[in-house]
């Protein structure tokens, strides 16, 4: 995986929604849960695209739902994140952290 | 469950999303999109959740289509890979080729767009007025009865007694019921209002298989007593009463008086007999012994399966015939009418839509003819650059691709503002269009692929055209499918031009039509009175009061009151028989009159003209001579070359004979267009009736009398509500709303037609001219004068044209023939009208090849020479 290495920031942010949601991520409610935390729009089509991505890389596992009568019978699909998934962000935790270890940035001040 | 009248999210919006995700994952996503938009929609309101989903669809697009190409990817088959790549380097050459020349694309697209947009519109309208089912279950076995009366009125309501014997006697028809429509009720309450309410026989919602949706429907019981204590509310009326609908079953609430008890609320969808019906009331079955001669039932049935409309009319006939033999002087004569509901309701709009359609198509048809013309012309010009990529190695199926992916491009980009273009029309067509417009709140875009497809074929078809164009010796050949295209779009032009003038016309000459009353500087207020606090000899002590306070208002030169007001549509429009004493009883049902209130001051506040004898006066009383005022309609039938005055008469209804004391102008009371029928005036003082309207004409602006009029109406009762304060113009103005609708919207369709012919006689006319470059430039070189030069571009244009025009008048007498029945005081080949059109076509489309003709002349012999 040449690029799979490293999570892209809007990955990292779906890969952490599904994680908070633990059990109750579904398209419409990790869109939500992006949202609501970073105060940014998200379009459900942008967030299937990762979460699909992220399936493909085996970060996110796919369970479907019972039938919901609602859907016209159709099952409802959740995303949980997998193992693979949960290091990935660990890893990325790590990557950051390591990259701004003892680092100390100038910031001019502002009156 | 979903059920049929829970919200759905934008249909178009949803479908472009389903359309734009691939399979694997469509339904998931737009399940999740749904779910939320509910959420939004229950927490923000339905504009902003309709607004939302929009939203989120167009930010989706670019992932999905991500998604879509990820697809492709994830298929291993090469063959299809590649060609799937061809074909987008197609699109991509294709739009660079377009944005290289936006001039043409923009002409392109624009005018596929005015084709479509206009099309999908109307399309949708037509599809929800006259083609889609009645949104009842079951809709085509449901019929329309009416009586059929002797005078040759096919579509006269039904009394009482004759719906219920007909209920009773039929045995092809599963179950009959009646209705009256519009009934004036009034709400008593803390802050009364009039209601709209249909009384029904409890038959109504079995007969239409919609039950309520909360409660129980209405049961026989229920009509028993002479005076029924239950009600059926609609969806609105209990959301506005009691904040929902379910929370309304069980209530009581005061209907002009009487406490009824909420039985049940109809589902929000429910609209019998109309949409704004707020109330229905039980029908007492003791209605049965009434009058045969009073007709005002509206009914409709139920056919069982296997029973056509054809049975149902001859078993119906067999009942009417049989009440002829035992009521012959109320029957005699009467027959009945069945018809589909669906064309019941559809009815008198039909035909205008229908003309519509039509002319839109022919818009569409200028579109296609336009766009083709377009690609016809860039063709030749693009000779050079196909030349060039034959010579590089692409085959002609390689161009030929090339041209069909471009063609499919603009009609795309055309279809998609169209569509989008339409789809805003048709929300504004919601609240523009007259409300008369059955089944309006049923429209909605219908036609997306509808849209989509004729632009691609329109746009496909002349490719291939273009492509052999090219490859053949093209040119005389291109140059006479252009003038030919030309020729027609000018005939459909004029064509559309002449029905739109035969339109507006004809709505100038209903407008010059005098109504027989003055409706400038009058305002009109109705009050219903409570027939529990007010005995009906009190009833015109009131008026009098009210009228004697709104007198006394500065600027106010006449009152009156009257009821029904002429134009107005008011219910109580009955017709009655006649009976003229001292002459035997006229043909039984046969001559009918109408009969209206008046008070003294009518006349004069409504600008009625008295020709002879007197008006009403307050010495008119209940315990005065009774009498009566006719108009001259009535003096003319009844009275021919003698003097009405001092003659009794009485209507069949009424057992008071009452003198005539004056005769008065007649007055359209009805409609614009109609004869004028004969009307029979009494005195509200002599005949109480607790509805009336008071009519104020007066020097000041209509806002401050109508503030007066509410105020003198309060200062006698503050609990009366004042309703239906309008001007006498405004009324009559709606009487006209159908015609204006109908030239505007065919004026409309003319002005795109005529647009869009006038770019397209201006693109052929240049491609002439940029075509005939070599030989213009060896004619002026061999000293051709501007004046040769200029004839022959023109002398082309000029025969394309003549050509068009003549073809035009004989479409546009067809069309005549077939608009005939919309037109008043207009012949359908109006010389001037003719003439005038004729004139414009030529005139404009003269301007159009001028114009190009023109660069004709600045042709430098030198370049045009070297150029070849």
């Amino acid at each position: 995986m040449p690029r799979g290495d490293y999570l892209g920031e809007f990955e990292e942010i779906v890969l952490l929604a599904v994680a908070r949601l633990d059990g109750e991520a579904y398209g419409m409610t990790i869109r939500r849960e992006i949202e609501e935390r970073t105060g940014r729009g998200v379009s459900i089509g942008a967030v299937y695209a990762t979460v699909e991505r992220l399936e493909d890389k085996g970060l996110v596992a796919v369970g479907e739902g019972d039938a919901d009568p609602s859907r016209d019978g159709r099952a409802r699909r959740f995303f949980t994140v997998t193992p693979a998934g949960a290091s990935a962000l660990d890893a990325a935790e790590a990557l950051r952290a390591s990259l701004r270890r003892g680092l100390r940035l100038r910031r001019s001040s502002r009156g | 469950m979903a059920t049929r009248s829970d919200p759905i999210p934008p249909r178009i919006a949803r479908r472009l999303l389903a359309a734009l995700l691939p399979e694997r994952n469509r339904w998931a996503v737009v399940d999740e999109l749904d779910a939320e938009w509910r959420l939004v929609r229950a927490r923000s309101g339905s504009e902003w959740a309709r607004w939302w989903y929009w939203r989120q669809v167009v930010t989706s697009a670019p992932a999905a289509w991500q998604m879509r190409r990820r697809d492709r990817t994830r298929v291993r088959d090469l063959a299809s890979a590649l060609r799937f790549g061809a074909i987008a380097a197609d699109v991509r050459l294709a739009a660079r080729s377009v944005v290289a020349r936006p001039g043409f694309a923009a002409a392109a697209i624009l005018t596929t767009a005015v084709g479509i947009g206009a099309n999908v519109a109307t399309f949708s309208i037509v599809d929800a007025v006259v083609f889609r089912q009645l949104p009842y279950p079951h809709a085509s076995s449901l019929v329309r009865v009416w009586s059929a009366n002797p005078r040759g009125i096919l579509r006269n309501a039904v009394s009482p007694p004759d719906y219920f014997d007909m209920r009773d006697s039929s045995h092809e028809i599963d179950a009959l019921a009646a209705f009256t429509q519009g009934d004036a009720m009034t709400l008593r309450a803390a802050e009364p209002r009039r209601l709209a309410g249909s009384t029904v026989t409890p038959e109504m919602f079995a007969v239409l298989e919609i039950p309520p949706a909360f409660g129980r429907a209405l049961l026989p019981e229920d009509a028993a007593p002479a005076q029924p204590v239950v009600a059926i509310v609609s969806d609105a009326f209990a959301r506005g009463q009691f904040g929902s609908p379910g929370a309304a079953v069980g209530q009581t609430i005061v209907i002009d008086d009487a406490p009824r008890t909420i039985v049940g609320v109809m589902p929000a969808t429910f609209a019998f007999p109309s949409r704004d019906t707020d109330v229905w009331l039980p029908m007492p079955a003791a209605r049965r012994q009434l009058s045969r001669s009073a007709h005002y039932l509206g009914v409709i049935g139920r056919l069982p399966a296997g029973v056509t409309v054809e049975r149902a009319r001859e078993s119906l006939r067999a009942v009417a015939s049989r009440l002829e033999r035992e009521h012959s002087d109320t029957n005699k004569g009467w027959s009945v009418t069945v018809v589909p509901l669906q064309e019941a309701v559809v009815g008198d709009m039909r035909r205008p839509l229908l003309v519509a359609f039509g002319a839109v198509g022919c818009v569409l048809l200028i579109a296609c003819a336009n766009v083709a013309n377009l690609l016809l012309a860039r063709g030749s010009r693009r000779r050079g650059e196909f030349a060039v990529r034959a010579a590089l190695g692409a085959t002609r199926a390689h161009i030929f691709r090339q041209q069909i992916v471009e063609s499919g491009v603009i009609a795309i980009a055309g279809g998609t503002i169209g569509v989008l273009a339409a789809s805003w029309v048709v929300s504004v067509a919601a609240v523009v269009l007259p409300a008369s417009l059955p089944r309006l709140d049923e429209i909605h875009i219908t036609a997306l692929l509808s849209g989509w497809l004729p632009a691609w074929r329109a746009t496909r078809s002349d490719s291939r055209e273009t492509l052999r164009a090219q490859t053949a010796p093209y040119r005389a050949r291109g140059r006479r499918t252009g003038g030919a295209l030309v020729a027609a779009e000018i005939a459909v032009t004029l064509a559309l031009l002449v029905t739109a003038c035969l339109l507006v016309k004809s709505l100038i000459s209903l407008r010059g039509v005098d109504p027989g009353f003055d409706a400038d500087r009058v305002v009109l207020a109705e009050v219903n009175l409570s027939q529990r606090r007010y005995a009906p000899d009190r009833w015109s002590a009131i008026y009098d009061q009210v009228i004697d306070g709104l007198s006394a208002l500065p600027g106010v030169r006449a009152v009156g009151a009257g009821a029904p007001l002429p134009l107005s549509g008011q219910p109580g429009l009955l017709r009655f028989g006649l009976v003229i004493d001292g002459r035997p009883p006229l043909a039984a049902q046969v001559d009918r009159i109408y009969l209206r209130w008046a008070t003294p001051g009518y006349f004069t506040a409504m600008g009625i003209p008295v020709h002879q004898g007197r008006a009403f006066s307050r010495d008119d009383r209940a315990d005065s001579l009774p009498v009566a005022i006719v108009d001259e309609a009535f003096a003319a039938r009844h009275f021919p070359g003698e003097n009405a005055l001092g003659h009794r008469v009485r209507a069949t209804s009424d057992s008071t004979w009452r003198e005539i004391v004056g005769v008065v102008g007649t007055v359209r009371q009805t409609s614009l267009d109609g004869d004028a029928e004969p009307h029979l005036y009494v005195a509200a003082a002599q005949f109480p009736t607790p509805a009336i309207t008071f009519v104020v004409r007066g020097d000041g602006d209509p806002a401050s009398l109508a503030a007066g009029l509410r105020a003198a109406v309060h200062s006698v009762d503050p609990a009366e509500p004042v309703f239906n304060v309008r001007t006498l113009r405004d009324v009559v103005s709606d009487a006209t709303t159908p015609q204006r609708f109908n030239a505007a919207i065919i004026a409309l369709f003319a002005g795109c037609a005529g647009f869009l012919t006038v770019l397209g006689i201006y693109g052929v006319t240049s491609r002439w001219v940029s075509d005939s470059t070599r030989e213009l430039g060896v004619r002026i070189a061999l000293g051709a004068g501007h004046g040769q030069i200029l004839r022959t571009i023109v002398g082309r244009g000029l025969r394309v044209i003549a050509v068009g025009v003549v073809t035009g008048l004989v479409l546009a007498i067809a069309a005549g023939r077939l608009i005939a029945t919309l037109l008043f005081g207009v012949s359908q080949t109006d010389p001037m009208v003719m003439a005038g059109a004729t004139a414009l076509v030529v005139v404009v489309t003269l301007i159009a090849t001028l114009i190009p003709a023109q660069r004709a002349l600045s042709v430098d012999p030198a370049i045009s020479l070297r150029a070849s």
